[in-house]
């Protein structure tokens, strides 16, 4: 199955309602979902790198590389970062849900 | 709803998302670029690991058993094997045989996002106590396809347009689960246009699949999107062993969703009743070149001629090679 480390921390239902909602063909939606799919990716990283100290940078890059889905990488990442990687992670991903949510809300009404 | 303005805007804030990342850490950008990883889609790696590490793991698996026949068996089949062994099953109670199996053999999910992994050897055992308990001929790997899972959850997805002009009050049943205001991945169920009363099954019982994360679903796309199109698969409800023949009519859902799959009202109804929303499903192809099955749920009290193991040597033949 296809799932990265993190995926646990990743809680986006209230985009996938607004994007059902939305009277677009199938492809669209899902150029839609892939963009967001890639901005998850790297605001998650973005931010776990940046408070990640830079001595363990190469380790976390390797290791990702090698096994982006192995959870143990949330428990090494804790031991090295100073708030929990939890917070960390749900912070950026609700920024991101506003910042989305925004959008949706205004490309909606923009048109009425 | 101004659809090209909201795409401008994500696509801004995608490229602003991979600008800083890069500005803020060049060097992991630079170490991504040296070994080929597009962190956009890191899941498609993470998909084509898996499955190399699934192979391997197989062939570990397999490589003593060939060499000498006293070697063990892995422990889910182990398991598997007592389980059948210990209570008689009656042949009216295919369902409860089912369900009770699977619930030995597979592991649980401690949370939507934490699904655990199934190896080759346990999706096949699987497979044939689907086929055993169902007369569906079931396999987790047809002309050499194979899904990035079998085992996760199914969310409850809206009607879809069958042909154009249809309307939600077309549809015979479950017209309060509304319908898609868009087309499905394959577009209209039609036959050469024509509503037809396959083109209505096969609405009526669709599956949506995460085909968009196939490690090599850009590679061979056009292919793939035929091959994958009505493909025909049996859903099972992993906990009361409810099962529908469907087709797969859709493609998703989103992966940060936390689901792998999703169910036609139709097919969710089969799986768990009319207010099953979200649950915990096995889904199969179903190896029917001859197209007989029909799509609809499996009416376990009709099946007449279900054997199933009640020995030792019955069981373990359904992890034996076919």
């Amino acid at each position: 199955m296809s799932k990265i480390f993190y995926d646990v921390h990743i809680h986006l239902e209230e985009i996938e309602i607004e994007l059902d909602k939305l009277e677009i063909e199938h492809d669209e939606k899902q150029e839609l979902e892939h963009l967001i799919e890639e901005m998850v990716h790297h605001r998650v990283m973005d931010r776990l790198l940046t408070h990640l100290p830079r001595a363990h940078h190469a380790e976390f890059l390797d290791r990702f590389h090698k096994a982006p889905y192995d959870e143990k990488l949330l428990a090494w990442l804790d031991a090295k970062i100073e708030k929990s990687v939890e917070e960390h992670i749900k912070d950026e991903m609700e920024k991101m849900k506003k910042e989305i949510l925004q959008d949706i809300k205004s490309s909606k009404s923009k048109h009425k | 709803m101004d659809t090209a303005q909201l795409r401008n805007k994500l696509k801004l804030r995608n490229f602003a998302a991979k600008q800083d990342f890069a500005k803020h850490h060049p060097h992991a950008k630079t170490f991504f670029d040296s070994v080929g990883l597009d962190l956009g889609r890191v899941r498609e790696h993470s998909a084509k690991l898996l499955t190399a590490g699934a192979l391997g793991g197989a062939l570990l698996l397999s490589a003593p058993s060939v060499q000498a026949q006293t070697t063990s068996l892995p422990e889910p089949i182990i398991r598997a094997l007592e389980v059948t062994t210990t209570r008689q099953k009656s042949l009216d109670d295919s369902q409860g045989w089912l369900v009770e199996n699977l619930r030995q053999i597979l592991p649980p999910i401690t949370g939507r996002w934490v699904l655990p992994f199934i190896t080759p050897e346990e999706e096949k055992a699987i497979g044939r106590l689907i086929t055993q308990s169902t007369n569906v001929p079931a396999v987790s790997n047809l002309e050499g396809e194979h899904l990035n899972t079998v085992y996760g959850y199914t969310g409850y997805e809206q009607h879809l347009q069958r042909f154009p002009g249809d309307t939600l009050a077309k549809h015979d049943e479950f017209q309060g689960a509304g319908m898609a205001p868009g087309l499905g991945a394959w577009r209209w169920f039609t036959d050469d246009g024509k509503l037809t009363s396959d083109a209505v099954a096969r609405e009526k019982y669709y599956v949506a699949v995460q085909t968009l994360y196939l490690p090599d679903w850009n590679k061979r796309f056009k292919y793939l999107r035929d091959w994958y199109k009505w493909r025909k698969i049996i859903m099972v409800n992993a906990d009361n062993g409810n099962a529908v023949v469907a087709v797969i009519g859709d493609a998703g859902p989103a992966s940060w969703t936390g689901k792998q799959f999703g169910g036609s009202p139709e097919v969710m109804n089969a799986l768990g009743g009319p207010k099953y929303r979200k649950g915990r499903v096995l889904l199969y192809f179903v190896d029917d070149p001859e197209n007989k099955i029909l799509l609809g749920p499996v009416e376990y009290s009709r099946l007449s001629d279900v054997k199933l193991p009640v020995s030792l040597t019955g069981v373990r033949q359904l992890y034996e090679p076919i």
